[in-house]
């Protein structure tokens, strides 16, 4: 068989890691086109790893394979003579780990010199690449000194830079901010739109990426569940209901309960058979051709699709920890209202200004500041903002220079930063857990409850540096909450997660907030803060500049809102979460008011 | 194989042999009374980490084997600018010798030697920074050589052994300001000059006993995960 | 200053060509010249104050040689004074002195070489002969700001985690352990995927090539030709014996030395290789003048050129902007 540059067929594909007696990758058959845009899905675990890292010779996992990968047409991976570092380029996860220079035009150099080019290809290279990634500026720069997003773009740079035919990225975005990954997944519409590069990336964020995408793969277990084009992939996952369909973009998932709930009501069996929109734009287009119910009562025929969703959230998280059901909007307000007359606030920041040094300028200026118990307040805002400094001082770390930090007698306030690997110290998490026992003042059994609530009792006896993302966050939320704190602060707690393990970290905010916790969360993910929170802040350039409940928070905002509400504001009753869309509808009238989108 | 197997002897035999070749060098210029004594041992002092260079790069060594040097390299070197403010005082020789147990002696060397290169760019180059590469790359390459004799097997080992080697970095430091810049040198001209150096010696001493007793146990023991993370153990490869 | 602008190669055999002829000899006029030199270049380097304070900051070291040479010997006849039973000698301290302004002189040479070598010029070079040595003191570099960052994140975790009020050291020392515990794994945690990073750009091609971005050029090769001119005249001098010069017992220049001018030569050669950075400056400033002056004295010059064009020499850069400016306007007016 003859394929172009650039394609790849795989045949019986498997693979299995050295000890395991599970595949982690089984049976998969498929082939990626010359030029074409192929986006690998999937929830966490479901091997989409393993798989991309076998299609890279020099990246390939010890273990066994059987099968074959067959790259550009009849040369199969690894013979002898054949450098495939040349053909096929690999952009990982973490923006700074795959960093090897210091300096931004070595980095870009260092495949070239692998490659034992001439000095002046070299040079030519790092010329042309530069100019066409925008980077000709900080060619000079520390490496240390890029933003997240820069690094990125110069990981795609110098993976780009060695000419290959098939660009592999592995969840490239997930541990961006939403500006960065908008530019960086325009930077690879670029590259894959003028240079035509074959692209093979997995990604668990949907919303952006799908757009983009000419073919999906979804794994589950280790398997292709479905492989076509990305409107079918949408329907194919609304209808089998699958856990991943939140992954989906908030657009699509709206449109979809839409017409299910339009045709539950008009009890037509199948409407309109034009495709599921993937952008905001084109659901506002479907849904304002849609004929909506004026109230919510109107359409309480959607029981069906609210009791399949039903079903599969609570088979995920047991009944045990029952969240208070059909909560809507004005009930969260109401709730609001009543933690913040029932008591004083439990952190108040007054007239707070803060600067690392003398010589530098004010991070935060005058900023007001209060947390009630029993709620969560999400505390959203752009890069360098302050909202981490705010955390570190409300955690008592740093002191301001001027204001204060008012805290209700007896409250104790704990931090979990950014990355939870600051967290661990020991070998295992079991021994990680029971470290501040005396501290902590708990027993073995307390951990146990713990670890079981959060649902790592099978990962106790493994290294904290071995879990998955999810994981490794749950056991750090873990080792905190085993310290019983009033208020916890977080730091980014969902970055990097995907939508299933959102969930699953919702569902835990959502539990312990019933617990009379306090929680803040620093997020980029607006998403998720309408979600969970009860209120939100925005801080730009150090203040506060916008305080409000969610929902009202983000009805007015234009910009800085969720899709939810981009896709319905002005075509029917607002909505700024997926879940209050259900609600509108009354559609999923058991699901829990925190739903994600 | 066999062939692979001698280079390395060779390796080895030409490592210790600059391991000597060094101090032999200095007594010589002394004992003749040398003018150049400041130039020869300089010169001697470069040239002796060039074997176990070269030694490193004819390796033609993997990522696995270059990055844990580079990060321990990273870290002594943070930890030497974090303590610049109390001088003699640097964790440097307690990382240099925990990676020379966890590495070997190869590693330990190089670690030792690119923490003094790296960590110089910083706080300023000098006639001294040859002489801090090789002596804090010699504690680790013994350090290393410790280890595969079985000699560290007893924790307290480790900690004379890290007691040792502040005296001997102190000695190294010393020596080419003494040799190099006092003549003619008498036995009692030499001991009072490396005493007058002494108690800043023994203040690394303790320093790195101190940084060793936290950290040996339970760095060894996450560094052997990481050999395995790398696949370092295998030794196939 | 001119020099920093030339080849690393340039620099580096400029530095170790001085520092070869300083610590060859031990001779008063050597040692005055290259400590002159030294501090003339690190004045221009690093201005008045800085200067001073590092002199005031290295010359008990000076003193401390001095008294312990006198101290630790006694071949000098000029006896100045006795305390006790030691009596001190003229030569012995004069030895001394000496002695420890070569020391100072070397230390001087070497920060101003600090100063002059970056690290990114350190390392071009170093690749060439250790590329991997090289490539890995590199990594470290990028390394280095990473680990403090993540070692400050730790360090805020672990405070708020177990409450900041523990003014107890015991407690400080205990923290301090364990965020280096943890910042050596998560480092190693990291390098794990920094090393799949190599494979995957092909590191074990086994076609490695170092590249480095400075380039030889032709301005490289004069400096080159006077150092090594200038550095085997001096070495030759000083092998005929033109450096002779005897401490003990009782100090005085030997006839050989003066023989044929030796001594002459041999510090006529050493202060021109000391003066060449100062040469370098002139050069450049003599180019920059003579560019500008044609361009002043060009009548199609426009006010707009006229006014970019600086006052007195100042930088390179002037000069290339005003060039390309009167270059295009040559080629739209032909």
């Amino acid at each position: 068989m003859m394929i172009g540059s650039g394609g790849i067929v795989i045949k019986d594909f498997s693979f299995r890691y050295p000890g395991s007696d599970k595949k982690a990758v089984d049976g998969v058959s498929f082939s990626v086109a010359p030029g074409s845009f192929t986006v690998v899905a999937g929830p966490s675990g479901s091997g989409k790893t393993t798989l991309l890292r076998c299609l890279k010779p020099e990246l390939a996992p010890h273990g066994e394979r059987e099968g074959t990968i067959h790259f550009n047409g009849d040369v199969p991976h690894g013979s002898s003579g054949h450098h495939s570092f040349l053909d096929i380029a690999f952009v990982m996860q973490n923006p700074t780990n795959q960093i090897v220079m210091d300096v931004v035009w070595h980095e870009l150099a260092f495949g070239l010199e692998n490659s034992g080019l001439s000095p002046e290809l070299i040079e030519r290279r790092i010329a042309e690449t530069a100019h066409f990634f925008g980077i000709s500026n900080w060619i000079h720069k520390k490496v240390s000194e890029l933003s997240g997003g820069e690094k990125q773009i110069l990981n795609l740079a110098s993976a780009l830079i060695m000419h290959p035919h098939v660009l592999i990225l592995d969840e490239p975005t997930a541990q961006l901010d939403p500006v960065a990954i908008k530019h960086l997944l325009n930077m690879l519409q670029r590259v894959h739109r003028e240079i035509g590069t074959t692209i093979i990336m997995s990604e668990h964020r949907m919303g952006d990426v799908l757009p983009m995408a000419s073919d999906v793969l979804y794994l589950e277990d280790g398997r292709i569940s479905f492989s076509g084009t990305p409107y079918d992939f949408a329907l194919h996952l609304l209808e089998s209901d699958k856990p991943f369909k939140y992954a989906l973009p908030a657009a699509t998932q709206i449109v979809w309960r839409a017409r299910q709930a339009l045709e539950e009501s008009k009890g037509a069996l199948k409407s309109e058979n034009c495709a599921l929109p993937l952008s905001v734009q084109e659901a506002r287009v479907q849904l304002s051709r849609m004929s909506f119910p004026k109230s919510a009562d109107e359409s309480s025929g959607g029981e069906k699709c609210g009791s399949q969703t039903n079903i599969a959230i609570n088979s995920r998280t047991s009944s045990q920890h029952h969240v208070s059901t059909t909560e809507d909007c004005c009930a969260a307000v109401s709730r609001l209202q009543e933690c913040k007359s029932r008591e004083k606030p439990l952190l108040q920041v007054k007239r707070l200004s803060f600067r690392y040094r003398s010589e530098t300028p004010f991070v935060l200026e005058d900023l007001n500041f209060e947390l009630y118990r029993g709620t969560i307040h999400a505390l959203v805002g752009g890069n360098g903002s302050g909202k981490s400094t705010l955390l570190y001082l409300l955690a008592g770390v740093l002191r301001a220079q001027y204001g204060k930090i008012v805290r209700a007698p007896n409250v104790k306030v704990s931090l979990l930063t950014q990355n939870p690997q600051a967290v661990f110290a020991r070998d295992t998490l079991m021994d990680d857990l029971m470290e501040h026992r005396s501290l902590g003042n708990y027993d073995e059994q307390r951990v146990l409850d713990v670890a079981d609530s959060l649902g790592l009792i099978h990962l106790l006896e493994r290294h904290p540096y071995d879990l998955s993302g999810g994981e490794m966050q749950k056991g750090a939320l873990a080792k905190i909450l085993l310290l019983e704190p009033d208020v916890l602060l977080l730091d980014e707690p969902v970055k990097g997660l995907d939508a299933v393990n959102k969930r699953e970290i919702a569902e835990i905010f959502n539990r312990l907030r019933d617990r009379a916790m306090t929680l803040l969360v620093v997020t980029h993910d607006l998403e998720f803060s309408a979600d969970i929170a009860d209120e939100c802040s925005l801080i730009f350039d150090g203040r506060i500049v916008a305080k409000d409940e969610t929902s009202s928070f983000f009805r007015d905002n234009a910009f800085y809102t969720t899709d939810a509400f981009r896709v319905t504001r002005g075509i029917m009753n607002p909505v700024v979460a997926i879940g209050g869309f259900d609600r509108v509808f009354n559609v999923a009238q058991e699901e829990p008011c925190d739903g994600i989108g | 194989m066999a062939s692979d197997k001698r280079s390395i002897d060779t390796g080895r035999i030409i490592e210790r042999v600059t391991l000597i070749a060094l101090p032999i060098l200095m007594f010589l210029c002394v004992y003749y009374e040398v003018e150049q004594t400041a130039l020869l041992t300089l010169l001697a002092a470069i040239l002796a980490n060039i074997p176990f260079f070269i030694n490193f790069e004819k390796s033609r060594p993997k990522p696995r084997h270059i990055l844990p040097i580079v990060v321990m390299s990273a870290l002594a070197t943070g930890g030497r600018i974090l303590f610049t403010p109390i001088p003699h005082v640097k964790p440097v020789s307690a990382i240099v010798i925990v990676t020379g147990i966890a590495f070997g002696r190869r590693s330990g060397y190089l670690t030792g030697a690119l923490t003094a290169l790296a960590s110089n760019m910083f706080m300023g180059q000098g006639p001294w920074t040859p002489w801090q590469m090789f002596a804090w790359g010699l504690i680790g390459y013994l350090s290393g050589v410790m280890e595969s004799r079985d000699l560290f097997r007893n924790r307290w080992v480790v900690y004379v052994y890290g007691f040792v080697s502040g005296l001997l970095f102190g000695l190294i430091m010393d020596s080419w300001h003494i040799i190099s810049f006092v003549s003619p040198l008498t036995w009692k001209g030499a001991l009072t000059a490396y005493g007058s150096g002494f108690f800043f010696n023994l203040a690394h001493s303790f320093a790195t006993v101190i940084f060793l007793v936290p950290i040996l146990g339970s760095w060894t023991r996450k560094l052997t995960r990481i050999k395995h993370k790398f696949g370092l153990d295998y030794s196939g490869e | 200053m001119a020099l920093k602008r030339y080849h690393p190669t340039v620099i580096f055999l400029y530095f170790a060509a001085v520092l070869l002829v300083t610590m060859l000899v031990r001779h008063p006029v050597i040692a005055g010249i290259s400590f002159l030199f030294a501090v003339f270049m690190r004045w221009r380097l690093t201005g008045v104050v800085k200067t001073l304070k590092s002199l005031l900051y290295i010359l008990p070291m000076l003193v401390f040689i001095t008294c312990f040479n006198a101290v630790a010997n006694d071949r000098g006849m000029t006896v100045l004074f006795t305390i006790g039973r030691r009596s001190f000698s003229l030569e012995a301290l004069l030895y001394g002195f000496i002695s420890g302004l070569t020391l100072l002189s070397v230390l001087f040479w070497f920060s101003c070489y600090s100063d002059l070598m970056d690290n990114g010029r350190f390392l071009a070079m170093l690749g060439k002969r250790l590329p991997v040595i090289s490539m890995m003191v590199s990594m470290i570099f990028r390394y280095i700001p990473d680990t403090i960052r993540h070692g400050r994140e730790i360090d805020m975790s672990q405070r708020a985690l177990l409450g900041s009020d523990d003014r107890q050291r015991k407690a400080k020392v205990t923290r301090a352990v364990r965020l280096a515990s943890i910042l050596m794994a998560w480092s190693m945690e990291n390098a794990i995927e920094t090393a799949d990073a190599m494979r995957a750009k092909g590191y074990q091609s086994g076609l490695r090539r170092p590249y480095a971005r400075v380039r030889w050029m032709q301005r490289d090769v004069l400096p080159v030709l006077l150092t090594v001119l200038l550095t085997c005249l001096a070495v030759v001098g000083i092998a005929m014996g033109g450096a002779a010069f005897l401490f003990y017992p009782e100090w005085y220049v030997p006839s050989r030395a003066l023989q044929g001018g030796r001594l002459y030569v041999l510090v006529c050669a050493f202060a021109t290789l000391g003066a060449l950075p100062l040469l370098l400056d002139l050069g450049e400033w003599f180019r920059d003048e003579l560019c500008l002056r044609r361009h002043r004295s060009s009548d199609e010059i426009s006010p707009y050129v006229a006014a970019m064009l600086p006052r007195r020499h100042d930088a390179g850069r002037w000069r290339l902007a005003s060039c390309v400016v009167i270059d295009e306007r040559k080629r739209d007016n032909s």
